[in-house]
């Protein structure tokens, strides 16, 4: 896995992303009406496991890449499928599989809801907490692409994932006006128990997995929320933040700290390769703020001491990287009351960080809430593996919120789990 | 013209009005992706204070007083200019505008420019109001002041109540009660009132129930009614009944028009977005009606109704006794069962969801105008509404656009158009202009401050993006809306009344979602059979409908509960990019109306009523005297003016004085 991570943080990622993004961008001009989507969802998995079957073993960690190239195709009629094969596999193998091979053991499950704003809202109410939405919606998703079509809503792909329901992008296409007339929002959920390293990964997937669901290049402003951050308004001592800060200054980055700013690395390079224009953490408090600033290399601006104050705190100035990408959002749930503490929102505006509201839950998805999920609906029935267990990975909210009409068109989840 | 000489002329003017109707239709039917904009609109009584006599009078400068602040608007407009030219970047609010009103001690004032989708500009719509409301009270005299009062009290009650003194002798209204001098002078506005009268055939007769207090005598009735006027024909009306026992009398345009209202106004991405929110916001028009009650008094007396609105609803009703079923169809061509104001008789939406159970199958039509705009194109809910709107006359026409070219105009057509004072408006774009497809929410009261106009405003718009982003249903048959429109009416409805609402107002599942697993395009989904329409809705309170119902379901049958419009809003406010001093802003709001619902907070209507009941001058017997009216209105102009700290009791109303800038 390690390796794949150096691919992925390096030359390679940039390449992918390129590539993903150029097609997209066309994908958007194109006419994006329901029927030009609706023809070959399966094709670009027929090309895919030709691909894979041919002799790429070990890529296992690129294959949501290649099948986004796949389904990309069938999204974009005016770009000849063959020409992106060549364009980006030129050492593709001439045999296709055959369908006698054994399927393997599913290693991961990848699920997803459809557009759960208008088409399942979870009875009662949508003002159930993040989790039960989630499996509510994902349930309800899940038995109705059964009862749709029994032999064929779940899709193995040879690299070990399960798809569940089979396509990734349903038809019509998610968005009904140009990419442009949208405000489209990711918040990431890292779920416990699963290695940071394996975060910079993760985020990708997701990103690229939304991005292949809603039909576009690029996200408006990806939140990030660390399993066991939790913003209390209690824990915000004012003063000894910043004054923590400064003593800390000289000192180590803690370990914490360490942990965030090597995922905030990935989020930076989907900042550089243009997937995501903007970052948010959530929440993240003044101490967890400015020690992550302080990481990064951007000096704390203080106003109490105005003489040696950076030149300026809400502009990347000469005093950090080039490359580094500032936070432009900090996420706090907001539920009962409002009982933000004056001094994180002072700390913020001063550091041009938006202090947005969300009030999803604290564990947004368990493994036994997935069981309970995966045994109600019956995805493993028909694999080799009817009994496996699975440890939830991540899941990714998206909307899709019409920016001069403030109408939210599109929301829906992505979960990935891997399956023991 | 006068109502003899219009009359000849109501065909021509419905035949041009058509013609403009269909330019534009057809001209902007294709509009698309028109952004949200939205506006308020604020109506105040101007009070003059007569402090020896410690008597509260309607202000007669209207005219003055809209100069003054024509010529600040123009000043301000020209300074922004002369700034504007020295420096490209700056930036400023349009100044706001007033416009005159009917009545002649009214204003009405709008944002200078509309309000946008983005959420910043839901935090600068209180400020604006207070903006308004202080250039207003500016450009007033000493003595004078701006209140947002539905109704004046002791409009028409025994003594003086306006500034300067008339006495109650007009030709125009012909009423015992209001002087003619009330009216707005434009010649407009005299030729209304006549011309509702005349086409009639009698003075308007409005009566509200009394509320009868300890000492109100029974039966009772109305003391200040004179059966031995002879002044006018009219004056026969009372002499012919129309007074009712235990009744309020009121006989004249001024008394409804005299009221004010809060009005909202929406652009529509497109044409079938308007029609899908003028027909889900139809159903919420009477509840916000009851939870926006502002209105105990009238002409003196405490009334057994909380609110306006069927005041204004008889005060330009000016449908013949034939219309009114009163006699055989003689002269009139249709029988017309309500008012030119009142509730809305069709939903005109081409959504799927619009049973056509909920239309009423009786709808008054003017069939040739139907089949004219059906032979044009235009589709049968659309021209059945418009159709629909057209069995009226229009009032009043002038002489001279007659003579003139109708094209590239709308005069013809909102001469009909706007004189069907609904409780929502569908409004077309007007002929020339960037203006999209626009939705006017009608029902609600005038609040006493601008924190609770901006609540209930700031309300209504984010419902509307719930509605769109939810895809909720709110359709209910059209005459259970009006049951509830009735039902708003009642003393105490939000503690007391339930209302008809729709039980479940989600799409059904799936309804909208296409997981093809195949390559073979997926068949529709399956919906279970539609309920029938009588198991669709059923009876809430105002509190269950704002703030939900818990499912229970341990009871038998288990009950699913029901969301509230506020945990809806807060969903919606969850779902989208809010920053935290705006969702705390807004939650202030949204918990205002909260509380209104839930009767932990009173409407201005009870609060009023416990004001005069509680009043040591107040002798129990209904009749709300001129110390009494001079106390309220005083603490009224003090809430609207921020300093309800000031005002005893205003905790009850508003909640903990927050000091609110």
């Amino acid at each position: 896995m390690n390796n794949l991570h150096l691919r992925v943080r390096g030359r390679r990622v940039a390449d992918i992303t390129t590539g993903t993004t150029e097609k997209n961008e066309r994908t958007e001009g194109a006419d994006r009406r329901a029927g030009d989507a609706s023809g070959s969802a399966d094709e670009g998995f027929e090309g895919f496991t030709r691909e894979l079957f041919g002799g790429r073993p070990g890529y296992f960690c690129t294959y949501l890449v290649d099948l986004l190239a796949r389904q990309n195709r069938n999204t974009c009629r005016d770009f000849p499928p063959s020409q992106t094969y060549h364009l980006r596999y030129p050492h593709t193998p001439q045999s296709p599989p055959t369908m006698a091979t054994p399927a393997p053991a599913p290693r991961l499950l990848l699920l997803r809801t459809g557009n759960i704003i208008t088409s399942s809202l979870p009875p009662p109410n949508p003002t159930s907490s993040t989790s039960t939405e989630l499996l509510t919606t994902l349930l309800t998703t899940l038995q109705h692409a059964r009862s749709h079509s029994p032999s064929s809503w779940t899709k193995l792909l040879p690299t070990g994932t399960l798809l569940a329901p089979a396509t990734l992008s349903p038809t019509p296409p998610s968005l009904s006006e140009s990419r442009d007339a949208y405000d489209l929002t990711v918040k990431l959920f890292y779920l416990p128990n699963v290695p940071s390293e394996d975060r910079n990964q993760h985020t990708l997937d997701a990103v690229k997995l939304v991005c292949e669901v809603l039909g576009v290049g690029r996200i408006d402003l990806l939140n990030v929320a660390f399993p066991g951050v939790g913003f209390d308004a209690e824990d915000e001592v004012p003063k000894d933040t910043i004054a923590g800060a400064q003593q800390e200054e000289e000192g180590e980055v803690d370990e914490e700290t360490k942990s965030f700013l090597a995922t905030y690395s990935t989020l930076e390079s989907l900042v550089h390769s243009n997937l995501i224009s903007r970052i948010g953490l959530s929440e993240f408090g003044s101490s967890r703020l400015s020690h992550l600033l302080r990481g990064l290399g951007f000096s704390p601006s203080i106003t109490n001491t105005p003489t040696t104050a950076a030149p300026s705190s809400t502009v990347n100035t000469t005093s950090s990287p080039p490359t580094r990408v500032r936070p432009s959002v900090v996420q706090i749930n907001v539920r009962d009351c409002c009982v933000v503490p004056r001094e994180l929102i002072h700390y913020a505006k001063r550091e041009g960080i938006q202090l947005l509201t969300h009030n999803d839950s604290g564990e947004v998805l368990t493994a036994p809430g997935l069981q309970r999920v995966i045994s109600e609906s019956g995805i493993f029935e028909s694999t080799s593996t009817p009994k496996a267990t699975v440890v939830p990975l991540w899941v990714a909210k998206y909307t899709a919120v019409v920016r001069d009409r403030s109408v939210v068109e599109n929301k829906g989840y992505i979960a990935m789990a891997s399956i023991r | 013209m006068d109502w003899e000489e219009a009359k000849l002329h109501a065909d021509q003017v419905r035949k041009l009005g058509i013609q403009q109707l269909l330019d534009i239709w057809k001209r902007y039917r294709g509009n698309e992706r028109d952004v949200l904009l939205w506006g308020d609109e604020i109506e105040y009584l101007v009070v003059s204070y007569d402090e020896k006599n410690k008597n509260a009078r309607l202000s007669l400068r209207q005219e003055e007083i809209l100069e003054a602040l024509g010529r600040l608007e123009r000043e301000q407009k020209e300074t922004i200019a002369k700034r504007k030219a020295e420096d490209p970047n700056y930036q400023s609010e349009v100044p706001p505008k007033f416009h005159p009103e009917f009545g002649r001690f009214m204003l009405e004032s709008t944002p200078g420019a509309p309000y946008g989708g983005n959420w910043s500009s839901l935090l600068t719509v209180e400020s604006n109001m207070k903006l308004r409301r202080r250039l207003a009270k500016q450009h007033l005299g000493e003595h004078e002041a701006p209140i947002t009062m539905t109704s004046f009290p002791r409009l028409g009650a025994e003594g003086i109540f306006t500034d300067p003194y008339f006495p109650a002798t007009g030709s125009k209204s012909r009423s015992q009660y209001l002087p003619d001098e009330l009216i707005n002078l434009h010649i407009r506005f005299p030729t209304l009132a006549a011309n509702i009268r005349s086409r009639r055939g009698a003075k308007v007769a409005i009566n509200m129930p009394v509320f009868y207090d300890v000492n109100t005598p029974r039966p009772f009735r109305d003391p200040t009614v004179d059966y031995d006027r002879h002044l006018y024909p009219e004056d026969d009306d009372v002499r012919r009944g129309a007074v009712k026992e235990g009744h309020i009398y009121m006989d004249a345009m001024g008394f409804g028009m005299g009221c004010c209202c809060l009005q909202i106004t929406f652009q529509a991405k497109n044409m079938s977005e308007a029609r899908t929110l003028y027909d889900q916001l139809a159903p919420l028009g009477p509840i916000m009606l009851a939870l926006t009650a502002a209105t105990p008094i009238f002409k003196g007396f405490l009334a057994d109704v909380d609110v306006r609105w069927n005041v204004i609803s008889g005060a330009v009703d000016d449908r013949t006794e034939e219309e009114r079923g009163l006699k055989p169809l003689k002269n009139s061509r249709y029988k017309i069962p309500k008012s030119r104001y009142a509730s809305i008789s069709t939903y005109l939406s081409e959504d799927p969801r619009l049973r056509p159970e909920y239309n009423d199958p009786n709808l008054v039509v003017n069939e040739d105008i139907k089949k004219e705009l059906l032979d044009n194109g235009m589709d049968e809910r659309l021209a059945t509404h418009f159709a629909h709107l057209f069995i009226r006359d229009p009032l009043v026409i002038f002489k001279e656009t007659l003579e003139s070219s109708p094209e590239g105009l709308s005069d013809h057509f909102e001469n009909i158009q706007s004189t069907n004072w609904q409780h929502m408006r569908f409004k077309p774009p007007p002929p020339g202009d960037s203006i999209g497809w626009r939705v006017e929410f009608r029902s609600m009261e005038i609040q006493l401050t601008d924190f609770e106009n901006a609540a209930y405003a700031i309300f209504i718009v984010l419902l509307t993006r719930a509605i769109l982003s939810y895809g909720l249903n709110f359709y209910i048959p059209i005459d259970k809306v009006d049951e509830n429109m009735h039902t708003a009416h009642a003393r105490e409805a939000i503690r007391t009344k339930k209302f008809w609402f729709r039980k479940d107002i989600f799409p059904p599942l799936h309804q909208h979602a296409h997981f093809s697993t195949s390559t073979t395009p997926s068949p529709t989904p399956i919906l279970p059979p539609p309920l029938p329409v009588e198991d669709e809705y059923t009876l809430f309170t105002i509190n269950e409908i704002i703030n939900g119902i818990p499912p229970n379901p341990k009871s038998n049958p288990p009950t699913p509960g029901f969301i509230g419009l506020i945990p809806l809003i807060e969903a919606y406010l969850n779902t989208v990019n809010i920053d935290v001093e705006t969702r705390c802003e807004l939650s202030d709001y949204l918990d205002l109306v909260g509380k209104r619902a839930s009767g932990e907070l009173m409407t201005g209507a009870r609060w009023i009523r416990e004001f005069v009941r509680g009043h040591t001058e107040y002798m129990g017997d209904s009749r709300v005297g001129v110390g009494v009216n001079y106390d309220l209105v005083k603490a009224v102009e003090k809430l609207g003016m921020g300093r309800g700290g000031e005002v005893t009791g205003s905790e009850k109303l508003l909640g903990k004085w927050k000091g609110r800038k």
